[in-house]
């Protein structure tokens, strides 16, 4: 029992002491047993929609980190190249990312929707994968600065460093040093870092634009059929009456235990966001304190 | 800072002027321009015979349209669904014919202006509490792991102390111990989950216990939710940690300066001193560390506020909280009233801009104080 007990609690603490990956597998676990008893108690229509609200927002948040690095890492270089060969279009640059700064990614992300449904009614963008690319490209344009702002501060301080002038002096170009050695070989970590918390708060962002959408801007953007997120999967009638029900089950306790099976698909919704917006933030902890960033 | 506050101003006037040109290109829209978007719906409007206020009838043309073509079930749907949404607009449309009127007279000015200086006082009260609970927590979490256990460390060391029990006495006393730290990380989980938990869902999980509506529960739940404490307490504790590992930290602690972190020791901190508004830890090392974060955590805060602007917005819409700036922006974009949307809009990319003139004004006033400062940026 008492070797039992030691290996068991060896095992833990090694998988405990790297929180991201630990972090990583309770989230597979908790989806996957969500999952399962979803297939069990949930009826078919409403599961193939959940599932296909889950697949659509991590492939929109995936999208947005895709985009997020393009951008950040375009821009900064841009603004490098502009410092040393145009000053004066660089002060234009920076002004217009301090005024993307300061538009709530909310608000800017609302009114890219509202172009996106411009867009979808003109039949222009036809292919869900196309909604959802651009979907994913919008929430990227409110939330790449933070890339940004990581990339630049590390080239300036590297910039200073004697590594830089000794390696330009050795005939090495000033993009390779940038892109290779300062941004891919020193700052890899730190933007693998930043690109969870990105995750995270752009599940945050989609899965509150299309609620807000949902519930409150039905007639402009509904009517053109956007792909089902988590967000607009929320917003439905029949989940906002199961999520109402945790409400009704604190006054009558014996109601707590039929949510699961007569309120699951509100609750599944709303419980993958949640725990999914835990998750990230967790893992992107772990993974800072592994690498002691 | 008369640089940065120059930019501040400019951006503020390009933004002014650039939404006035909108303003400008794209005029009002009739009436009936509103509801031309619902073309699909247009030739079933027009049949004498539908009435589709009726639920009866909608479901009759749901049927008539599934046999007469039964491969487009979601095309089907997408009609009936754009019908209620006529009805609903129209219906609400009437409703607030006279709030949601084109032109902006005095009277629509007065009343966005108060919507305005309502949420800036919200998002005032909400940010100073956020910050106070921000730096609070932080500070108990950074004093608290000086000399705590991990719980997987802590949950071992006891589950081999209750193996290593030989009496049912000393056996239950660890049993019980096993059995309370268990109820505590599960509370814990509930909290954790409770402060990432987006507002609407929060609201709507309470809908039927409290008013969704009042004034207090939007600042509880601007407070408490979408994850905003709990990630920049996260933010300032990593400022507090990698502070402390700074060099005048160590000499100071070699050089026998106070360095306990127990709780209301002779040698510690006390939780009053923590939690008090005002905190300061006189003859502590902490003082120091506290001191040069709270200055680094200042550009933090425009972050912050900004992330609080955002929540609250959300909030507004999502609960669709009558009255309020944000519900009469999404009436608006709704019913596609841009001058309305533009002054809204111009309203909280202000309030935007003059939190980070604020906190750009005490950055540079603190950086004064210490003397670190160049004359280019003082000028």
């Amino acid at each position: 029992m008492r070797n039992f007990l030691k290996i068991l609690s060896a095992f833990f603490s090694e998988f405990y002491r790297h929180k991201d990956r630990y972090w990583f597998s309770i989230w597979i676990l908790g989806l996957l047993l969500i999952w399962i008893w979803n297939i069990l108690f949930l009826n078919e229509p409403a599961l193939r929609q959940l599932e296909s609200g889950f697949l659509n927002t991590l492939i929109i948040s995936l999208l947005v980190i895709v985009f997020s690095t393009v951008f950040g890492w375009v821009t900064t270089l841009l603004y490098h190249l502009l410092a040393r060969s145009f000053p004066k279009v660089q002060i234009v640059l920076v002004f217009f990312i301090n005024l993307i700064r300061s538009i709530p990614q909310i608000v800017g992300i609302l009114m890219g929707y509202v172009i996106l449904t411009v867009l979808i009614q003109r039949g222009i963008l036809i292919s869900n994968l196309l909604i959802l690319i651009f979907m994913g490209f919008i929430i990227a344009l409110f939330v790449f600065l933070e890339v940004f702002d990581l990339l630049r501060e590390r080239i300036t301080y590297f910039r200073r460093r004697d590594f830089f002038d000794a390696m330009r002096v050795c005939g090495i170009t000033e993009r390779y040093i940038i892109n290779r050695e300062i941004i891919w070989r020193s700052s890899r970590i730190l933007m693998i870092n930043k690109l969870i918390a990105i995750w995270g708060i752009s599940i945050f962002l989609l899965c509150s634009v299309d609620f807000i959408i949902s519930v409150g801007l039905s007639t402009e953007v509904s009517a053109v059929n956007l792909p089902v997120t988590l967000g607009s999967l929320l917003a439905k009638i029949d989940s906002k009456q199961d999520i109402l029900a945790i409400g009704h089950s604190l006054s009558h306790w014996g109601y707590v235990f039929r949510l699961p099976f007569e309120h699951l698909q509100g609750i599944t919704v709303a419980f993958i966001i949640v725990f999914t917006l835990v998750c990230m933030y967790q893992i992107g902890n772990g993974y800072a304190r592994r690498h002691h960033l | 800072m008369y640089k940065k506050l120059n930019n501040h101003l400019i951006s503020i006037l390009f933004v002014g002027i650039l939404f006035f040109i909108i303003h400008i290109i794209f005029p009002a829209e009739t009436g009936e321009e509103k509801y031309s978007d619902f073309s699909m719906i247009q030739k079933y409007t027009e049949l004498e015979f539908l009435n589709l206020n009726s639920p009866e009838d909608r479901l009759l043309l749901r049927e008539a349209l599934e046999i007469y073509d039964p491969q487009n079930t979601s095309s089907h749907d997408s009609l009936l669904a754009e019908i209620e949404r006529y009805l609903t607009n129209r219906m609400y449309a009437t409703a607030d014919s006279r709030e949601l009127s084109q032109v902006i007279d005095s009277d629509k000015f007065v009343t966005i202006l108060s919507m305005l200086i309502k949420f800036a006082a919200i998002y005032i009260l909400v940010l100073l509490v956020t910050y106070y609970g921000v730096e609070t927590f932080a500070v108990y979490r950074f004093v608290r792991d000086q000399y705590r256990l991990s719980f997987f460390k802590s949950m071992s060391t006891t589950a081999q102390k209750l193996a290593d029990a030989h009496d049912l006495k000393t056996k239950s006393t660890y049993f019980f111990k096993m059995f309370g730290k268990t109820g505590r990380i599960i509370l814990k989980a509930l909290i954790t989950l409770t402060l990432f938990a987006p507002a609407y869902v929060i609201a709507y999980s309470f809908k039927t216990r409290f008013d969704t509506d009042s004034l207090i529960l939007m600042i509880i739940l601007g407070v408490i939710s979408n994850g905003l404490l709990i990630t920049y307490m996260q933010k300032y504790y990593t400022f507090l940690v990698s502070e402390s590992r700074k060099g005048y930290v160590q000499t100071a602690i070699v050089k026998n300066f106070d360095a306990g972190f127990i709780f209301d020791k002779e040698s510690g901190i006390s939780l009053s001193s923590i939690f008090r508004l005002n905190k300061k830890f006189p003859g502590h090392i902490f003082d120091q560390i506290y001191e040069n974060v709270r200055f680094q955590y200042l550009n933090t805060l425009k972050e912050q506020a900004s992330f609080l602007i955002t929540g609250l917005i959300i909030i507004e819409m999502a609960l669709n909280i009558q009255g309020h700036l944000c519900y009469e922006l999404m009436q608006n974009i709704l019913y596609k009233n841009l001058s309305v949307v533009l002054i809204i809009l111009f309203g909280i990319f202000l309030i935007v801009k003059m939190t980070q003139i604020v906190i750009d004004t005490i950055v540079f006033i603190h950086q004064r104080r210490i003397g670190n400062i160049s004359s280019e940026e003082s000028g």
